[in-house]
């Protein structure tokens, strides 16, 4: 997504990074899912507990690399990032809930689990066009 | 801020991916500090200095002062 940091300790901690969204994507998909489909469950609220705990480990892992990455241009970058997608978050899902709160069931209702998800495909979409501004062109 | 890092570099026949390896930053970073997008932290540019071996005014300089230092102070 953005251009490698020749670091190899940020490259590191960057795939760790990496690594821990994935795994945390997974299993907030799969746990959210199954809490949906086993409401009043006990197992439903462990599941949710999962999920929950999952995206938490998401916000942990971008916490760090937010504060350990050595590269201050690259992290600035990576800030700015973050705080686009989650002004867009809050700004589309605030108005969605104003949507939904005058419109009477007529549009269909966000459950809050896809916030997380909404953040994350926002943050991907931001990094894309914040790095894409600074490509370096060649020498 | 404008600095001189474009000609401190051909001076030594340096890529910007070789200045970028010897400050452990990426050639992104290298790039946009050299083409005045981004002003560096102090850290970083007495890095720049120190990896130069001249003082960090002489490699970044403020567009507003008018007084330019062309010759690093021995």
């Amino acid at each position: 997504m953005c251009q490698a940091t020749k670091s190899p300790a940020d490259r590191r901690f960057r795939r760790h990074c990496q690594i821990a969204t994935g795994l945390s994507l997974v299993v907030f998909t799969v746990c959210s899912q199954a809490a949906l489909r086993l409401h009043g469950n006990p197992m439903g609220l462990v599941l949710s507990g999962f999920a929950g705990a999952a995206f938490f480990a998401e916000l942990v892992s971008v916490g760090l690399l937010t504060t350990r990455l050595r590269d201050e241009f690259q992290r600035t970058l990576l800030l700015r990032s973050f705080v686009w997608a989650t002004l867009i978050t809050m700004g589309c899902t605030t108005v969605w809930g104003f949507i939904e709160m005058h419109s009477h069931g007529t549009v269909p209702h966000l459950d809050v689990i896809w916030i997380p998800m909404i953040l994350l495909c926002f943050t991907a979409a931001a990094k894309l066009i914040i790095f894409r501004q600074y490509r370096p062109e060649s020498e | 801020m404008n600095n001189r890092l474009r000609v401190l570099r051909a001076e030594r026949n340096w890529s910007q991916a070789e200045l970028a390896q010897k400050l452990e930053v990426s050639r992104q970073s290298v790039n946009a500090i050299e083409t005045g997008k981004y002003d560096p932290s102090l850290p970083l540019a007495f890095r720049f200095a120190r990896l130069f071996e001249l003082p960090v005014e002489f490699i970044f300089s403020d567009p507003m002062s008018s007084a330019g230092t062309d010759q690093p102070k021995q």
